[in-house]
């Protein structure tokens, strides 16, 4: 291997440098703001490579494949995971005026993790072996689970760590049978044999496709798997859930793409009518919870639920339109989440009823917060909507017809929840009359997310094209 | 024909074992059942002709995890009865699940093409070679892998220490570097009174003193 082609592992590689090196400014400054700041640079400096010399290639000869492979495919993913890992570091920081929640998060370790987990996720994007795939689904767990129990006192939280653990553990152990069942098949764990080998099917292959796809599935909480997402999200820390919601989710989705594209495409009619049936299960059952839920941080984990069937009918309709189309809906849903989570943070509230009469209180947050919204129930003129055009028009090009009537049909029902937040920010009295004072932070990533929702949805082809590009590059 | 058998021995080991795990109704019983699992499928590894994978299992399972909990177990008061409560509802949606489980591997394992891996059985070299091989791969076909294995190391070291460690403002610390840069002069004051013009030594009556006299 030459130097020139490990340049092409750049970014992970900086950002493992920056992991070790967070560590010591983290454990000898103890600077929050200062730890802050420089993991935000790592995660921009780490982007810098993708953006000036983008490549192609394998890495690491083993087992009659690769360990690593890069595309535009993987480079698109890295990126939105890096600048939107850079855009999540301010929900972490220290303000003047915090919640008792916000000061238990703002610690160095925080950033740390954080570095750690998108490290992971990094990984698991550029996979391709079932040994690196394992290790980055791990990489990035790990931090995910320790994250959410960061409020240890509060037991709460503690349950919400010990069940993402948990159940997320036992994911990685069905994952990893999975895995040791297709090498017990076709003695080899890395892709490009595994995709020839998988081309004479046998029940012990399905068997292995369906556990080793069990994990991604898990991370994503598609619905048989989704039942740790609203209690996890609701025991942990709101800035550890605005992550938790917003970047795995690509890092999975980038995952699953290229399973059922590389080693699992021989397989696509096995899998393809089963992720269609979980993704219409997801939209339905997301949808129709979220409007009970009177606990916003849990309404906010089942439109997740939702929008990850949404982003499933991309990948179903197996077609460059319709990955990219995912590409670009995970985008926008994770830019929407993290603004709304970072809206819930400014508010400090926790149900429903708390965001009676925001629009009197606040008149800036609350106009945010409608874009957001807005957006996310897939109002025209936002991003929501393009991003939602784009999965249903690929589906129906893909043949699943049925799938986009169910997927507008569900996007109908979870405009309602968006619609009712609406009503009662703009059309209720407030409890108190108090003014609220946003901290800067969540001023800058509530700004952007906002602006980049009405952006993304008046002009979509400025990320479309590109997500297109490196979904096309896949085939 | 020996093979056979010793894998027919080991394979029962760790049933037996697995069931005591689930069936047990003292915890220490299910942890040496956890035990016997971990040693039998250690067997069964070298058996096959994975010795180092054997040895491993043996030291990092037995030797460590199986120590810890019986550890924990041993120090924590639980009260095993109330731990089993509940069980009973739970066990035909546990059983319909491990049965259903079952059946799909097993009409998988039996429906498929033969040519699944070939079982290999000890005595192959005159060395054992698993560790050679091992060594030979690990840091350079698959450093990426070993590397990021170091960060989930590292995820984990950083983890324990933000899940439990409490900073204590009321403890007094050692100040090493302090201590050892400390000079005489920040110490100590050395004045040299003329004789008989220092000061007078009062007459020493601390508080402590002071009261006793008083009561």
């Amino acid at each position: 291997m030459t130097l020139p082609t490990l340049f092409l592992l750049a970014p992970i590689l900086m950002l493992a440098v920056s992991c070790l090196l967070l560590l010591m400014v983290g454990a000898f400054t103890n600077n929050t703001r200062l730890t802050g700041t420089l993991t935000m640079l790592a995660f921009l400096l780490a982007a810098c490579p993708l953006l000036t010399h983008p490549g192609s290639g394998m890495l690491f000869a083993a087992g009659g494949g690769h360990l690593v492979s890069l595309s535009p495919f993987t480079a698109m993913a890295c990126l939105l995971t890096l600048a939107l890992a850079a855009l999540t570091t301010p929900l972490l920081f220290p303000s003047r005026i915090t919640n008792n929640e916000s000061r238990i998060t703002s610690k160095p370790e925080s950033f740390i993790l954080l570095a750690l987990s998108v490290l992971g996720m990094l990984t698991l994007i550029v996979a391709s072996d079932m040994l690196t795939l394992y290790m980055g689904l791990e990489l990035m767990s790990f931090p995910l689970y320790i994250m959410a129990a960061l409020a240890r006192d509060d037991a709460k939280s503690s349950e919400a760590g010990l069940k993402y653990f948990v159940l997320g553990g036992f994911a990685s152990g069905l994952t990893l049978y999975g895995i040791s069942l297709l090498y017990a098949a076709t003695g080899t764990t890395s892709f490009a044999p595994l995709a020839t080998a998988l081309a004479a099917p046998a029940p012990i292959l399905t068997v292995g496709l369906v556990l080793t796809l069990l994990g991604a599935l898990f991370k994503l909480s598609m619905v048989p798997f989704h039942m740790w997402t609203p209690d996890v999200y609701e025991g942990a820390p709101t800035p550890i859930t605005a992550i938790m919601a917003a970047l795995p989710k690509i890092a999975a989705f980038a995952l699953l793409i290229r399973l059922t594209m590389g080693p699992f495409l021989a397989l696509a009619h096995t899998w393809q009518p089963a992720l269609a049936m979980l993704a219409a299960i997801s939209m339905l059952a997301g949808a129709t919870m979220a409007i009970v839920q009177t606990n916003l941080k849990r309404l906010l984990a089942y439109s997740t639920i939702a929008n990850v069937g949404f982003i499933a009918t991309g990948v179903v309709a197996a077609n460059p339109a319709g990955q990219g189309g995912a590409l670009f809906y995970l985008a926008v849903y994770a830019l929407t989440t993290l603004g709304l989570f970072a809206a819930l943070l400014a508010t400090g509230a926790t149900q429903t009823a708390h965001l009676k009469g925001l629009a009197t209180r606040s008149p800036l947050l609350a106009a945010l917060m409608l874009i957001l919204l807005f957006s996310l129930a897939g109002v025209p003129p936002f991003a929501g909507f393009m991003a939602k055009f784009g999965v249903f028009l690929a589906a129906i090009q893909g043949g699943y017809t049925n799938l986009a009537i169910v997927g507008v049909l569900a996007s109908v029902i979870a405009a309602f929840y968006s619609l009712w937040l609406i009503k009662l920010m703009y059309f209720e009295q407030p409890a108190s009359a108090t003014a609220l004072e946003i901290p800067a932070p969540l001023q800058i990533v509530l700004a952007v997310t906002a602006a980049l929702s009405l952006i993304l949805g008046l002009l979509p082809t400025l990320l479309s094209t590109l997500t297109l590009a490196a979904a096309t590059a896949l085939y | 024909m020996i093979p056979d058998l010793l894998f027919l021995a080991f394979s029962a080991g760790i049933l037996l074992g697995a069931t005591l795990v689930i069936a047990a109704r003292n915890p220490m019983v299910g942890v040496m059942g956890m035990i016997l699992t971990f040693l039998n499928a250690a067997g069964l590894f070298i058996l096959f002709g994975a010795e180092f994978l054997g040895l491993l299992t043996i030291m990092v399972y037995v030797g460590a995890i199986a120590v810890m909990f019986l550890f924990v177990l041993m120090t924590i008061d639980i009260d095993y009865i109330k731990l089993k409560e509940g069980f009973a509802p739970y066990l035909p949606a546990g059983l319909l699940v491990v049965a259903l489980l079952a059946a799909e591997l097993i009409l998988a394992a039996a429906h498929s093409p033969a040519q699944l891996t070939p079982v290999v059985v000890v005595g192959q070299g005159p060395q054992p070679q698993n560790v050679v091989a091992l060594g030979q791969v690990l840091f350079t076909t698959y450093a990426l892998p070993f590397q990021i294995a170091g960060f989930i190391l590292l995820t984990a070291m950083v983890g324990a220490i933000v899940l439990t460690h409490r900073p204590r403002n009321d403890v007094k610390r050692q100040n090493v570097t302090a201590q050892v840069l400390r000079k005489r002069e920040d110490a100590m004051v050395l004045t040299r009174p003329k004789t008989g013009a220092g000061a007078t030594a009062k007459h020493w009556n601390p508080k402590s003193v002071a009261k006793k006299v008083k009561a």
